[in-house]
């Protein structure tokens, strides 16, 4: 599924962010270019960092911003935004990030096969140092092929 | 049956994953449970034989069975941070 929604349009390499919020605005407008989100996801995505900790930053290096179905999520969807240097995000453990995959779902079911990717990808011990040196969305997608249990290319 | 709430801020991510994880762990060590994962504010009116979520919710659910998780997606972990709590629900 995963590698179905991410494309040339949905990825950003080695991006210059500063802060945190950089990283999650500029992968928020990556999703509402797509036609993923409305605006106001993307506030909501900083808002919940803001209110509730830095709890997106799931894995060593690696964040999923996300926000509520209801903030302006219009279909499942996400973006892979890479950085330039490494920022803090907050966390005990898993700070400093270089990697941010975000997700949108308009609701609480549709996006499993997503979610499960994404945790696949999370826990892959590759995953971070491969993600670190994309440079295309050809890259993005050879690493996924390799690394991915392709159960979506079933349902298609 | 045992009755488990898994908590994040948005109740579509972190949680839903963390819910994953958890049925797996179930599955395997026998428990029957039902898992449900929720976001942080409408957790506050339910209740559940156990609720999981990280440190940073945690501090919220005063007086509530509460298993602290380090991570949500990582399945290891989880079951180390769970299990004695998830066992003993399961006995209660």
């Amino acid at each position: 599924m995963l590698e179905d929604l991410l494309s040339e349009d949905t990825v950003s390499f080695k991006y210059p962010a500063e802060t945190w919020e950089d990283v999650v605005r500029h992968g928020g407008q990556l999703m509402v270019a797509a036609g993923f989100t409305e605006p106001s996801y993307t506030e909501a995505m900083v808002t919940a960092v803001e209110e509730m900790g830095p709890y997106v930053v799931l894995a060593p290096g690696l964040a999923m911003p996300h926000a509520r179905p209801e903030m302006g999520a219009k279909a499942v969807g996400t973006a892979l935004v890479t950085l330039e240097k490494p920022v803090n995000f907050g966390h005990e453990e898993n700070d400093p990030v270089s990697v941010a995959l975000f997700l949108c779902a308009p609701n609480k079911e549709d996006h499993i096969q997503l979610l499960t990717d994404i945790a696949t990808l999370f826990e892959d011990e590759d995953f971070l140092d491969a993600a670190n040196e994309f440079e295309s969305i050809d890259d993005v997608q050879t690493f996924l092929r390799e690394h991915l249990d392709d159960n979506s290319i079933m349902e298609v | 049956m045992i009755s488990v709430l898994t908590v994040c801020g948005n109740g579509i991510g972190s949680s839903l994953m963390l819910k994953m994880k958890i049925e797996e762990i179930c599955q395997e060590a026998g428990i029957d449970a039902q898992v449900e994962s929720i976001d942080f504010n409408a957790a506050q009116g339910r209740k559940a034989d156990l609720i999981v979520t990280v440190k940073e919710l945690a501090d919220q659910f005063e007086g509530k069975n509460i298993a602290v998780v380090r991570s949500y997606i990582n399945k290891k972990k989880i079951k180390e941070d769970i299990m004695d709590a998830l066992e003993a629900a399961a006995k209660a």
